[in-house]
């Protein structure tokens, strides 16, 4: 079933300045999609739509169907910023509260995602304390313990580490039901190597498809605003000797000098 | 030149939440290098910048500036999320902050607010507020603040979250001009390709100590140590292991 859609959908602060303009997008159950575009080009804006923070200003956002609404929930960039609890336990329970979960489920979740997240030995500390990747965690475990249909994921690999960017992974490979639907927004061309569905932003604020073709013509990339994936340089100039430079080290054909 | 000896220094103290965010950390920089500060979350990265910008304050003899008159340089802090620190209402006040204790006229502290926005590629308005733009215009807006004071020691601590191309060409081409000024420049970045082009040496942070100090090109040969730290290693290193020649990178005009 459609989660949401998108139809004509515009948004901007200002009637002159619009962000989006003409949003044309569907995302059903399950689905996972990655959304690419430039510094400005309207990728949290269009997050922020998705998970209900904004409301379009132009066209209509149609959530749910059949009469089945969905409960979507979002993690920000800056994972800092959606921190509502002094505590890591506090923050994990906020979001049952809110939904008025009876104390002895909030308890008993709690614990549970307190260990699938690997924040158990942190329950008692202070959210200012975490590092950026237990941060990144919490986020995700605050979101998921209630149990979205939709959740929206602005750059989740940023800041971390290699290991926490593992984790992250992973956590999003095992820990997100598969009826779960995902919008992944980001920048960083390395991501198109974990989604399979990908669009991007145009400059002027609407949406399409792109394929991994389009996303290795270097032209494509400059006029999206977008940076090339680490060894996408070295395959534009020696197209003989790499392939697939866009999908990462494990997925490069290296071939031999000779 | 910078020395650093036996620097340690410790959140919280005498609380349950003490921690040693570095300990005995030594090493010296001299002018005009440009070092990369890897390891991983909660190594002690952020705490060392802010030691060496001096936000933190550590015991004398911690942290010496060698220097010809003897007197601290100019230190710029970029702190991790930095669009936190904006707190005035518009571009001009808020980049030309650090200006108003200096003996500059409005006239020269506009040029320059407008000359260092442009550096990070902004060339709109000084009028709306550092609030309204979006958070990679954020990150470049709040580059800017700190360039304007024109600081010798450069410290960006991961400048790369949420910059697309064109912001990050900018913060590669500021990096090359101070660079070329012989200023020095510390980077952290958890994204080691993009790290990789800019800098002549590591120094790797593990749990607050230092574990190690190498030249860029020895990378590889810290590899077990730094997939054991979960560092990773960039992904043109793990070309050059698959036999791509290290020859072929300065032929696409990387370092």
């Amino acid at each position: 079933m459609n989660y949401l859609e998108f139809d004509g959908v515009g948004f901007g602060y200002s009637e002159q300045a619009p962000i989006l303009s003409q949003v044309n997008l569907t995302i059903g159950q399950g689905e996972r999609l990655l959304i690419l575009g430039a510094n400005g080009s309207g990728k949290s804006t269009l997050g922020l739509l998705a998970a209900g923070v904004l409301r379009p200003t132009r066209g209509r956002l149609i959530v749910g169907e059949c009469g089945r609404s969905i409960r979507r929930g979002i993690v920000f960039q800056n994972s800092r910023s959606q921190m509502v609890g002094a505590s890591v336990q506090e923050d994990l329970a906020f979001g049952l509260t809110v939904l008025n979960r009876p104390a002895k489920e909030i308890r008993e979740k709690v614990e549970r995602y307190l260990e699938m997240f690997g924040l158990a030995s942190k329950r008692d500390y202070g959210v200012q304390q975490l590092s950026g990747g237990e941060l990144r965690r919490l986020a995700l475990a605050s979101v998921l313990i209630t149990e979205p249909d939709l959740i929206v994921l602005d750059e989740p690999l940023a800041m971390l580490d290699q290991a926490n960017q593992d984790r992250v992974l992973e956590i999003l490979a095992s820990l997100i039901p598969k009826e779960t639907a995902v919008i992944w927004l980001d920048h960083d061309l390395r991501s198109v190597r974990h989604l399979p569905t990908r669009y991007i932003l145009t400059p002027d604020g609407c949406v399409r498809p792109v394929t991994l073709d389009m996303l290795n013509s270097k032209e494509f990339l400059a006029e999206y605003g977008l940076r090339p994936a680490p060894l996408q340089a070295l395959e534009w100039k020696y197209p003989h000797l790499i392939k697939n430079a866009i999908l990462g080290p494990k997925a490069v054909e290296v071939n031999s000098h000779a | 030149m910078l020395k650093v000896d036996h620097l340690s220094y410790v959140y919280n103290p005498n609380t349950p939440f003490r921690t040693e965010a570095l300990h005995k950390v030594s090493f010296s920089v001299v002018k005009g290098e440009t070092v990369g500060v890897i390891g991983p979350s909660g190594s002690g990265k952020s705490c060392l910048f802010r030691c060496i910008a001096g936000v933190l304050e550590t015991t004398p003899g911690m942290i010496v500036w060698e220097t010809p008159g003897g007197s601290e340089p100019v230190r710029g802090l970029v702190i991790q999320e930095p669009e936190q620190q904006f707190f005035l209402d518009n571009l001009l006040d808020e980049v030309g902050f650090a200006l108003s204790g200096q003996d500059v006229t409005r006239e020269e502290r506009e040029a320059k607010v407008k000359a260092v926005l442009a550096s990070v590629g902004y060339e709109g308005s000084l009028n709306i507020s550092p609030f309204r733009l979006s958070g990679g215009w954020q990150r470049r807006v709040a580059l800017a603040s700190i360039l304007v004071m024109e600081p010798q020691v450069l410290l960006l601590d991961e400048p790369t979250v949420g910059l697309d191309a064109a912001g990050l060409t900018a913060v590669e081409r500021i990096v090359a001009k101070e660079r070329a000024q012989e200023h020095m420049v510390f980077i952290s970045s958890h994204d080691l390709d993009f790290l990789y082009n800019l800098v002549d040496r590591f120094l790797v942070l593990a749990d607050g100590r230092l574990v190690a100090d190498f030249g860029k090109h020895d990378f590889g040969v810290y590899r077990p140590l730094l997939e054991r730290l979960g560092v990773g290693i960039p992904e043109r290193v793990q070309l050059e292991e698959r036999g791509i020649s290290p020859a072929l990178w300065e032929d696409i005009g990387w370092r």
